[in-house]
């Protein structure tokens, strides 16, 4: 699969409809196939904000037991929008670790981030290595700059690279109309680009004067971004 | 404008593009693909293992394996179905000794121990703790950040999830006062959980098998 294109074939929805029709039959290999087909993807939507493999196996297992409870007591009727519903599952999912770690962090009472929180208590073995120590590297000052995303932004962008929908499958589930979501990709893109350009993944945040697990909205630089001005003469032919 | 992707040195009317606009499409292409490639990443890190698991545990969750007759607490117990558990009052050090009963006991036939009542204390440990006590394929899932569940396909397991159940709900009782109500344990033997996992205290349990 090329990484600079992730969504899957659409052939796949049909190969999809016909292993739900099993699978509520009860048949087992084509729970598993079906499993196989998403679990990979649900896992990595996951793993970007805990960055804990038990915690994402967790979680996709989870997301996949919700799946199975509805198939097996008929609540699920297949309509072509399977990986809409699925990954709406997995974004609810998430989003509940969100709001965990928000909880335990203001319980805490402490002034350390929100998305430090798990990953000091329970990191990868090869966490450190993957996501902390290696700061000149450009995958992982990306990672770092995904993560002081807005959090509707961060949302878009790993339905889209990490869970591999298309646009019109992000449209449905988000409820936002495609050109709406293809501008919003778009100036999420070049934030995460401006952020790069400006090396304030290095530090805490402090250069760009943002918060952590927040940047700087666009439009407050607009008038200082040679290249936010290209991308407000380019939008219109975008959308 | 937009990019002419026969010609990505042209927009969409096949006017040139600046240099400024194709140097930006350039930069921003370039962290499209790099978000490619951490997706792609963060997918391959999902092991054949873990995948074993997930298949495993979801299917079990699902199987309709219910015994309407037997009550706990006055309440009817759907064996193999689900038997959820709020985890939220409960040290992670109680889960692991109930996981390691539950194992000891065997009576879980493929069952499934999850306990994630902390964040330090995740799957792993269960795993490794009910692998010990005789578990095969031991996996679980955590239903959102107070639940945990187990589930099994043995019908036997009604009254041990049940039990389990009523451990995880109420920290304030302790784990013999809920053996002797279920009658799993004769109390009076003094033999405790923390016996049980330190070994050689097994043979003195009573009634695991229910």
């Amino acid at each position: 699969m090329s990484t600079t294109s992730p969504t899957f074939p659409d052939d796949l929805h049909e190969r999809v409809a016909a292993l739900l029709v099993r699978a509520a039959a009860r048949d087992e290999r084509a729970w598993r196939e079906l499993i196989g087909l998403y679990s990979p993807r649900v896992f990595a939507m996951a793993n970007s904000r805990c960055h804990n493999d038990h915690v994402a196996e967790e979680i996709t297992q989870g997301v996949f037991v919700t799946v199975c409870l509805k198939l097996g007591s008929g609540e699920y009727h297949e309509q072509g929008r399977f990986e809409s519903w699925l990954f709406r599952i997995t974004m609810n999912r998430v989003r509940d670790l969100v709001r965990q770690r928000k909880r335990t962090t203001r319980i805490m009472g402490t002034q350390m981030s929100a998305d430090a929180d798990l990953d000091a208590q329970a990191p990868n073995d090869d966490a450190a290595s993957s996501y902390e120590d290696q700061a000149a590297n450009p995958l992982a000052q990306l990672r770092r700059a995904l993560e002081r995303l807005p959090e509707a932004d961060r949302e878009m962008i790993e339905l889209r690279h990490h869970g591999g929908l298309s646009f019109k499958q992000m449209s449905e589930l988000l409820s936002e109309p495609l050109g709406t979501l293809l501008a919003r990709h778009h100036r999420a893109i070049l934030k995460l680009r401006e952020l790069l350009d400006n090396g304030s993944m290095t530090d805490s945040g402090e250069n760009s004067g943002a918060s952590p697990g927040k940047i700087m909205e666009p439009q407050d630089k607009r008038h200082n971004s040679q290249a936010t001005q290209a991308l407000d003469r380019r939008k219109d032919g975008r959308q | 404008m937009t990019t002419n992707h026969t010609n990505p040195r042209a927009d969409s009317d096949g006017q040139p593009l600046s240099m400024a606009d194709a140097s930006l499409d350039s930069r921003l292409g370039d962290v499209e693909t790099m978000l490619g490639q951490i997706g792609a990443d963060e997918r391959s890190r999902l092991t054949p293992a873990m995948f074993d698991r997930i298949a495993r545990a979801t299917w079990q969750a699902e199987m309709p394996n219910v015994i309407p007759a037997l009550q706990f607490d006055g309440r009817p117990v759907e064996a193999a179905k689900v038997a959820r558990a709020r985890a939220h009052t409960i040290g992670s050090g109680r889960a692991l000794r109930m996981a390691a009963a539950i194992a000891i006991f065997g009576t879980i036939a493929a069952g499934i121990v999850a306990m994630r009542s902390s964040p330090s204390t995740s799957r792993q440990d269960g795993n490794e703790v009910a692998s010990k006590g005789g578990l095969q394929g031991a996996s679980g899932y955590q239903d959102n950040d107070s639940v945990v569940a187990v589930t099994t396909t043995d019908p036997d397991l009604a009254l041990d999830l049940a039990l389990i159940d009523a451990l995880w709900k109420d920290d304030s009782l302790s784990t013999d006062d809920l053996w002797a109500d279920a009658g799993m344990l004769d109390t009076s033997s003094d033999v405790t959980i923390d016996q049980l996992l330190g070994g050689g205290a097994t043979d003195t349990a009573q009634g695991g098998a229910m």
